[in-house]
């Protein structure tokens, strides 16, 4: 683009200039444009790269190919943006107070995906008879996701009571290794049980946070309104590409799963090769504080008619 | 013989005393565990005691669960299991009063088991249960036929 917004610094500053510079040495570019192009619903569309210092790179153009309305991937990086010390320092002189918020946020999330899990599981086992006999997947599903869910929606009243009688202890899980890893899994576990969205958003929002250091509602306000919105259906988390088939299965035998993306989705096939090409040295999952992980966000914008 | 459940049958009349059931299992059993860490094993250093105390939450848990899908799955008699639950819940909290532990996790400690059992024998539940039975049995026959067709 010819005009550079003289005066106030919004064009091609040296930031945005190295930004670009660096995406475009660490990451495949050519891979991952055919990596979009291969999906029928997302052919041609734009790619733009927001980095940790919220350098907005368009890597490319939205071409009308796909559709007229035009539709963006998002990739959004989202790292630790201060110093380890720096950041240390922040946590022990935040109020304890906003931390209870979070945790009984997050454990309002986590149960709310407990409720989702015992609905579509007994909705399948009512639904039985007429679908005959329970067989050995339903069960291990009903199984893994039951409990993965009710493990975390347990964890979360458990952190929330500790951060109102002993906040010490939550810390000192945070520092925890087996404790994190046993998270993750139990994130990509519940999944595993749930394909509704409102997981997806959650685990968003977790990672977000998680990676970031801000608090949910920062991470929350980040967003526009119209962001928010596509977010919760269009986001998805890249942390276990194998979720597919199993909540395809899922689907099929809980029968009436509503279907609630009606808009364009990127399907996990397609997040996988975008992953693939993004290259090693980037990071997928996000772990809350172990630090040297960079994560980064896909999301599909469309824009849409009010 | 009651009359046949459906799926709309079972989300209007039994879902919400269904998930309020396992609702305050997790409660109980969540605010244990926290009364565990405030009270009994306090003077511990968490590095030594922390994990065993979430992992004995943990086993609890899938027992809740276990006992839950058990119950779904039309098998009546695991109800019991999860009043084994509140009832250890509720003796594991009655006694960390002299521990002087927060009033209100306490408070709220004993009354989850509480609510939990009567939950368990509130009318909703018990004809949800004698349903799921029924579901269960129609579902041994289906698969007998389905064996019988097959041989």
């Amino acid at each position: 683009m010819s005009n550079p917004l003289p005066g106030i610094g919004m064009d091609s500053s040296p930031s945005q200039f190295l930004a670009r510079q660096r995406i475009e040495s660490q990451i495949n570019l050519p891979q991952l444009f055919a990596a979009i192009d291969a999906d029928p619903g997302i052919v041609g569309a734009g790619v733009v790269y927001i980095d940790t210092d919220f350098n907005v790179v368009t890597l490319r153009e939205f071409q009308p190919i796909c559709s007229i309305q035009p539709k963006r991937i998002i990739l959004r990086e989202a790292q630790k943006y201060i110093a380890p010390t720096q950041f240390a320092q922040q946590v022990q002189n935040n109020p304890r107070e906003s931390r209870l918020v979070m945790e009984a946020v997050n454990t309002t999330l986590s149960c709310a995906g407990a409720v989702l899990s015992w609905t579509v599981i007994a909705s399948g086992s009512i639904l039985v008879p007429f679908t005959a006999g329970a067989s050995g997947v339903v069960v291990a599903i009903a199984y893994t996701a039951a409990g993965a869910s009710s493990l975390q929606c347990i964890n979360g009243i458990v952190r929330t009571g500790l951060e109102i009688a002993k906040p010490e202890a939550n810390d000192w899980l945070d520092s925890e290794a087996w404790y994190q890893n046993a998270s993750i899994g139990l994130d990509a576990a519940s999944l595993l049980g749930v394909g509704a969205s409102a997981l997806t958003t959650i685990k968003l929002v977790r990672i977000a946070k998680a990676t970031t250091g801000k608090t949910l509602r920062e991470v929350l306000r980040g967003l526009s309104r119209q962001e928010r919105a596509k977010l919760t259906k269009e986001l998805l988390s890249i942390n276990d590409p194998r979720m597919t088939p199993k909540m395809l299965k899922l689907k099929q035998l809980a029968g009436e799963l509503p279907k609630r993306y009606t808009t364009t989705q990127l399907k996990h096939g397609t997040v996988t090769q975008i992953k693939d090409s993004l290259g090693a040295a980037i990071g997928l999952t996000g772990s809350a504080l172990s630090g040297n992980v960079k994560t980064i966000a896909v999301g599909l914008y469309e824009e849409f008619d009010e | 013989m009651s009359e046949e459940l459906t799926l709309r049958g079972f989300f209007r009349e039994h879902f919400l005393g269904f998930i309020a059931g396992i609702f305050a299992a997790y409660f109980s059993l969540g605010l244990s565990v926290v009364l565990a860490f405030v009270t009994y094993f306090r003077h511990l250093p968490l590095a030594d005691s922390g994990l065993y105390i979430l992992l004995t939450g943990a086993v609890l848990t899938l027992l809740i669960v276990h006992g839950n899908l058990m119950v779904l799955w039309g098998r009546p008699q695991w109800v019991w299991l999860l009043i084994g639950v509140f009832v250890a819940c509720l003796l594991f909290v009655l006694p960390t009063i002299v521990y002087d532990p927060h009033r209100g996790l306490y408070g709220l400690a004993l009354l989850f088991p509480l609510l939990g059992l009567l939950f368990l024998n509130s009318r909703g539940q018990r004809d949800m249960r004698r349903k799921l039975v029924d579901i269960r049995q129609q579902r041994e026959t289906l698969r007998r036929a389905l064996a019988q067709r097959r041989t």
